[in-house]
C-alpha cells in the first residue's frame, strides 16, 4: 500500500497492547518505533520523527499531557493520535488544543485504531503535500513578481531610452537639415547641379530619419502613458474627407482611387479630432502604401450601437493569413510582397492601436492575397459618453 | 521679392549653445538680408537682447546658466524687451513645453528640428505683425 516505509512510534506502558499493536502495524508494513514511557518516548522521537505518533494519555511514570505539548513544541508538524479510557476523556479532550489528531477511547476495538491510524497518514500525507504546493506556489508567485517588476523596469527603461535617443539624435539633424538646405539654396553661392542633387539627396534622407525619431517619440510618450486624448462631440464624416482630400494627390499619382462612403446620419463621435487624423493619415498611407496601381482605397464608416465603425478598405496585396495577428505588434515590419520598400521602423499600426484603444474603441484587421486588406476601428459616440440631452445634435 | 522691405536691416538675435546650430542659422539669416547677433547661453542672451535691441529673437529653450523660458520671463517682464517678438525652437515637443512657451507669450513655438522655409516664414511673419503694430 505504500511507497515509502510510512513509520509509527507507539508509546504505551502496557506490554500486552504494545505487542498487539506493533505486530499489526508490521503485518500491515509500517515501520514501529515503541517506547513504554514518554520521556522515552520522546528521546526517540527528537533522535528520529516518525511519521505519527499513537500513545496513551496516561502513565504511571510520566505525564501524557507534558508529553504532547514537549511533542508539538519541538515539532508543531508532529501526528499524533491519543488513546484516553473514559475516566481520562476529559483530560484527552484538551490535548485537541495541542494540535492532536484523533482520540481513541479505551477500550478500543482494533480494526477502529487501524482505520484512524490509516486515515492520519492519509490526512498527514495530505497536509505534506498541500504544505509542498503552498511553499511552490509562493515561490512561483514571488518568482512571477519580479519577473513582472524586472519587466517593468526594463520596459521603462527601453521606452526612457528611446525617449532620451530621439532627442540627442534631432539635435545634430537640426543642423544637418539646416546646412542642406543652406546648400540647396545657394546660401553660401550656388552648387553646379551634380551636387546640388546630393545636397538635396541629404535633405530628404534627413527628413525621413527626423518622421522615423517622431514615431519613436510619439509611440514611446503613448506608451508612457504620457498622452492623454482632448476628446469633443465632432463630426467624424468631416474629420474623414479632410483626412482624404490631403491624401487624393498622393493617391492618384500613384494610380489609385480614395474616396469616402460614409452612412449618412451617422452620430457624432467622441472624438480627439488630431489624434483621429492620425489615425486615418496612418491607416491610409499604409493602403497606398501597399496597393498596386489601378487599385481603390475606400473609407466606409457606419453606426454600430454606442460606437462608430471605420473601415479602411484596400485593394492591394494583402497579409498574409500567419502575419495577420502581429500587424498590430511594436517594431513589426511585415513585408507586404511588392511596393516602394517598406519605411519607418514598423510602429505606425502600434500608434494607431494605442490610439484607437485610448478613445474607448477597439482595431482589427482582415485580409485576403492578392484581394486587399481592411482595418476597421470603432471610436465612440458622443452621445454614449455625455450626460443625456448635452450631446449637440 | 515682396517681404524685402520687412527683412533690410533688420536685426535678428539667435540664442542658442549648439554652435553647428548658430553657425547654420546665421548663414541662412545673413544670405536673406538680415543682421545677425548671436548668443550661446541664457544670460548672454538677455543681455544681448537689452544691449542691442534686436527685432526679433530665436530662443531655444535648453541652454545653459538660464534656460530658454527663465529667458523669456526676463525679457517679457523689461519695458525695453517686452515688445521683441521670441520664437521659440527646441527639440523638446512635449505639448507641456508647448503650453508653458504659448503662457509666457513667445510668438512662436516651432521644433528642432525645423524646417528653414518655416521658419524663414515665421519669422518674416513675425517681423510684418511688428511693422504694422508700430
Amino acid at each position: 500500500m505504500t511507497t515509502k516505509h510510512e513509520s509509527l512510534l507507539i508509546v504505551e506502558e502496557s506490554p500486552v497492547i504494545q505487542t498487539l499493536f506493533s505486530e499489526t502495524f508490521q503485518r500491515k508494513g509500517y515501520e514501529v518505533h515503541q517506547a513504554f514511557d514518554p520521556q522515552t518516548g520522546m528521546r526517540q522521537y527528537q533522535k528520529s520523527p516518525t511519521d505519527l505518533v499513537l500513545t496513551n494519555i496516561k502513565f504511571e511514570s510520566g505525564d501524557g499531557l507534558a508529553f504532547l505539548f514537549e511533542l508539538k513544541r519541538f515539532d508543531s508538524d508532529a501526528a499524533v493520535i491519543v488513546l484516553a479510557s473514559d475516566m481520562d476523556f476529559a483530560v484527552a479532550r484538551h490535548s485537541i488544543t495541542y494540535g492532536v489528531y484523533d482520540l481513541i477511547s479505551i477500550p478500543f476495538e482494533l480494526d477502529h485504531v487501524v482505520n484512524t491510524v490509516r486515515k492520519a497518514f492519509e490526512k498527514k500525507m495530505l497536509l505534506e503535500r498541500n504544505k509542498i504546493l503552498i511553499e511552490k506556489q509562493a515561490s512561483l508567485i514571488e518568482r512571477l513578481h519580479r519577473s513582472y517588476t524586472k519587466l517593468k523596469e526594463l520596459d521603462k527603461l527601453k521606452t526612457d531610452f528611446l525617449v532620451t535617443i530621439s532627442h540627442e539624435l534631432l539635435t545634430p539633424l537640426t543642423s544637418i537639415k539646416a546646412l542642406a538646405y543652406n546648400l540647396v539654396h545657394g546660401v553660401v553661392g550656388e552648387l553646379d547641379p551634380k551636387k546640388k542633387e546630393y545636397a538635396q539627396i541629404i535633405r530628404e534622407d534627413a527628413d525621413r530619419l527626423e518622421e522615423i525619431l517622431r514615431e519613436i517619440l510619439n509611440f514611446s510618450k503613448l506608451e508612457a502613458g504620457k498622452i492623454s486624448l482632448k476628446q469633443e462631440a465632432l463630426d467624424i464624416v468631416t474629420v474623414i474627407a479632410k483626412v482624404t482630400r490631403a491624401m487624393v494627390p498622393i493617391a492618384s499619382q500613384k494610380g489609385l482611387t480614395l474616396l469616402s462612403r460614409p452612412q449618412s446620419g451617422l452620430s457624432q463621435g467622441w472624438v480627439d479630432r488630431s489624434r483621429l487624423e492620425e489615425i486615418l493619415t496612418n491607416l491610409i498611407e499604409n493602403a497606398i502604401k501597399f496597393t498596386p496601381a489601378g487599385g481603390k482605397i475606400e473609407i466606409q464608416s457606419l453606426q454600430d450601437g454606442d460606437y462608430l465603425a471605420i473601415k479602411v478598405k484596400d485593394t492591394g496585396m494583402g497579409i498574409p493569413q500567419e502575419h495577420l495577428d502581429k500587424v498590430f505588434s511594436q517594431f513589426m515590419q511585415f513585408h507586404r510582397e511588392y511596393g516602394p520598400g517598406a519605411q519607418g521602423v514598423g510602429l505606425g499600426l502600434a500608434i494607431v492601436k494605442k490610439l484607437v484603444e485610448l478613445h474607448g474603441g477597439t482595431i482589427s484587421v482582415e485580409s485576403e492575397i492578392q484581394k486587399g486588406t481592411s482595418f476597421s476601428f470603432t471610436l465612440p459616440t458622443a452621445e454614449s459618453r455625455m450626460p443625456a440631452g448635452k450631446a449637440s445634435k | 521679392m515682396e517681404n524685402q522691405p520687412v527683412k533690410i536691416g533688420k536685426r535678428i538675435l539667435i540664442a542658442d549653445d549648439e554652435p553647428h546650430i548658430v553657425r547654420t542659422l546665421e548663414d541662412l539669416l545673413t544670405a536673406e538680408g538680415y543682421l545677425v547677433d548671436k548668443a550661446t547661453d541664457g544670460k548672454r542672451a538677455v543681455e544681448q537682447a537689452e544691449a542691442m535691441m534686436p527685432d526679433l529673437i530665436l530662443l531655444d529653450v535648453m541652454m545653459p546658466k538660464l534656460d530658454g523660458f527663465e529667458v523669456l520671463r526676463r525679457l517679457k517682464k523689461n519695458k525695453k524687451t517686452m515688445d521683441i517678438p521670441v520664437i521659440m525652437l527646441t527639440v523638446k515637443a512635449t505639448s507641456q513645453d508647448v503650453e508653458e512657451g504659448i503662457k509666457l507669450y513667445a510668438e512662436k513655438y516651432l521644433t528642432k528640428p525645423f524646417s528653414s522655409e518655416a521658419l524663414l516664414r515665421e519669422i518674416e511673419k513675425s517681423l510684418s505683425i511688428r511693422e504694422k503694430s508700430k
